[in-house]
């Protein structure tokens, strides 16, 4: 009887045994077969992830390969919302670390997010302040940032970028598609805690960084030019300042500089009239520096000579209802001295030989109705009427360079027609792009955009510019070491009500050195400089300074040797 | 010998599912040593890139001329009497001169039995 009823209990416990485990068994079997692909999808979502790779923006380089623009990792701190207890407590203290408004910071806390920006590429000392903290749903990522490490060498050429490192000015904007790469893709597996697995790495496909730019310019030479052109506008409390300095026969631009400029690491502290390039976005009246097109159109067709001579009329001459005035006055000037000492009278005089037709076909010759083709962006051409559009008038104005207009880089180009054998090349900023292992992917080539003056007439600008160096209003762009060439240019600006100012000018010299094998071709132009407005006395002195010192580092550097 | 078999093959799969246990633990170690190691790596590479950007920074030659000329340290560019040229060195390094006056070591099989006589040797003096 006894071992009936333990059997029976036997029986029975075997028997809740076995139903429970075959219970689990058909649980695991619907779970783990019936169900395996739904659990299969949720579990892949949980612990595989897609990392976007970023790419390295391309690093630009001077001439010489020394560095003008990097990308290093800068700290950004983000916060989980959703993780924060304490919002007001934690507004307060990162407002007061990042130099935030406290409003600010609360309404980013107040979004119910995983991920909430606070402030994105932070200085290292708020990212330690920040670690060091250890607050509650903060936390710091990695971001790349561009650095200038010259600051704000070249700063319009450059230009800036934004918080995503997308180009916005100058070369960083020109050239993005080069500079910018391309993003990489890694697909891999993550624990609980999201960190990488990179043992279970399904695909990694890597990120195209940005290719590289070497530029024309020169540091050394963008210093020099920009020290010169600081201490000038300084000097005369100019409104703006312009320099380019160009290699005449390749078109390369050494050194293009702007004031005022700003400090390219802090975009948003700059004022606003730095931000425009005007060495290519202001047009004005060039003045007398546009006597050079008349005098070369008039040797070239050889209307005149050296001795050609023109009455000045003792500085003021009436044309019509006009009174043609010389800032002093002449008597008879040969064609020469006309140019050396910028005679208004004595220019427009011998204009009228060539007449209409030939000075447009020369003013369009030396590019002042088309942009140059410099590689940088917002270039602008100037407003010159076609000659359809002149006046009765026009001839009276236009050879002494009212009624027309021009940019810096274009009188800069122009300059560049006479010192190199008679051709208007095309300017270039960017000679190569580079990948990220240093091998040339393309080339930017020398353009030489057309033929404008023959050798002969290019001997004689450039023995007549030698004079107004020498002898003429140029005295001051005069060097000891090294002959040099060029035109001064004093231009009245126009008052809003249509009248030539009388308080408003630009002062401009525009030249090339040494004269025997221009190695250099300089515009230097000031925008309102004040007491002193001549460009012989606040421009010419700038050439002088620059080229004099670009010279003699070129000579150092196994370049242009020394008369 | 069917339950001497039974458990041979108990045996053996469990033992298969120990090593592939293990296995997978260690791939996950070695992940997170990867991790640790790129994370180094990436510190590392940072400081370099931080280093050169100071140099470059340093180096600017704006900064170089404002420390000059804040201690009155008029530095300019040498004048034309003051740089002299030299030409290039024409001949190549060291190996081609060497090579072209043929007195270069070459392969001597007998050379193993060098260490069986003194040989002259010019030793450069101690000063």
């Amino acid at each position: 009887m006894h071992s009936g009823t333990f059997r029976t209990r036997l029986i029975a416990v075997f028997l809740f045994f076995f139903v429970s485990l075959l219970f689990l068994a058909l649980r695991l079997f619907y779970l783990q077969v019936i169900r395996h692909h739904f659990y299969y999808k949720l579990a892949s979502e949980q612990h595989t992830v897609s990392v976007e790779v970023p790419p390295t923006r391309g690093t630009i380089f001077d001439r010489s390969m020394r560095v003008l623009a990097v990308n290093l990792n800068s700290n950004s701190v983000f916060v989980n919302a959703r993780e924060v207890k304490d919002k007001k407590a934690l507004a307060r203290t990162l407002a007061k670390i990042l130099e935030l408004k406290e409003s600010y910071v609360m309404q980013r806390l107040a979004r119910d997010k995983a991920f909430v920006w606070i402030k994105r590429k932070i200085t290292p000392q708020e990212a330690e302040t920040i670690k060091k903290l250890k607050l509650e749903g903060v936390a710091i990522i990695k971001e790349s940032k561009r650095f200038y490490p010259d600051r704000s060498l070249a700063s319009h050429v450059i230009g800036t970028v934004d918080i995503d490192n997308v180009g916005l000015e100058g070369l960083e904007l020109y050239y993005n598609k080069y500079l910018k790469g391309e993003s990489g893709w890694l697909i891999s597996t993550q624990d609980a805690k999201r960190k990488l697995l990179e043992s279970y790495q399904y695909e990694f496909i890597p990120p195209k960084n940005g290719f590289s730019l070497v530029l024309s310019i020169d540091e050394v030479i963008q210093n020099i030019a920009e020290r010169e052109l600081r201490k000038m506008y300084e000097k005369y409390n100019a409104k703006g300042a312009s320099i380019v300095v160009m290699d005449p026969k390749t078109g390369d631009v050494l050194a293009l500089a702007n004031f005022p400029n700003f400090d390219l690491n802090e975009p948003g502290k700059r004022p606003p009239d730095s931000i425009r390039n005007r060495a290519i976005n202001d047009f004005f009246e060039p003045g007398s520096i546009f006597k050079i097109v008349a005098a070369s159109g008039l040797l070239e067709e050889k209307l005149v000579t050296f001795s050609t001579k023109f009455d000045c009329e003792n500085g003021q001459w009436k044309v019509g209802r006009r009174i043609l005035h010389d800032h002093r006055p002449h008597g008879i000037l040969t064609f020469k001295e006309v140019i050396e000492l910028s005679s208004n009278i004595g220019t427009v005089k011998a204009a009228s030989l060539l007449g209409a037709a030939r000075m447009f076909k020369y003013l369009e010759a030396f590019g002042f109705r088309e942009k140059t083709g410099i590689d940088l962006p917002g270039e602008v051409a100037g407003v010159n009427r076609p000659l359809s559009g002149w006046s009765k008038v026009s001839m009276y104005a236009i050879p002494m360079g009212h009624e027309v207009t021009s940019t810096a880089i274009q009188l800069a180009c122009a300059i560049a027609v006479i010192a190199d054998n008679g051709y208007l090349v095309r300017p270039r900023v960017v000679k190569a792009v580079l990948d990220d292992k240093g091998q040339v992917i393309k080339e930017v080539p020398v353009s030489v955009r057309r033929k404008v003056l023959s050798p002969q007439t290019v001997f004689k600008m450039r023995s007549i510019l030698m004079g107004v160096v020498k002898s003429g209003t140029g005295k001051k762009a005069g060097m000891e070491d090294y002959t040099a060439g060029g035109k001064t240019g004093t231009a009245q600006k126009v008052d809003p009500g249509g009248t030539y100012s009388h308080n408003r000018f630009v002062g401009s010299f525009i030249g090339f050195a040494p004269v025997e094998n221009p190695v250099l071709a300089v515009a230097v132009c000031v925008d309102e400089p004040h007491t002193v407005y001549y460009g012989g006395d606040v421009a010419a002195p700038v050439f002088k300074k620059v080229v004099d010192d670009s010279l003699k580092y070129l000579n150092t550097q196994g370049g242009y040797a020394a008369k | 010998m069917g339950l001497f078999r039974s458990i041979a093959v108990i045996a053996v799969v469990t033992l298969t599912g120990l090593v592939y246990v293990h296995q997978q633990v260690e791939l996950v170690k070695l992940s997170y040593s990867i991790e640790t190691k790129e994370k180094k790596l990436k510190v590392l590479l940072d400081h370099k890139e931080r280093l050169n950007y100071n140099i470059d920074n340093l180096e600017a030659p704006a900064r170089l001329e404002k420390i000059l000329m804040s201690k009155n340290i008029d530095v300019g560019f040498p004048g034309k009497h003051n740089v002299v040229k030299i030409a290039k060195a024409t001949a190549g390094n060291a190996e081609d001169h060497l090579r072209s006056s043929g007195i270069d070591r070459r392969f001597n099989p007998l050379g193993i039995v060098d260490f069986l006589s003194p040989r002259a040797e010019a030793q450069a003096r101690e000063r």
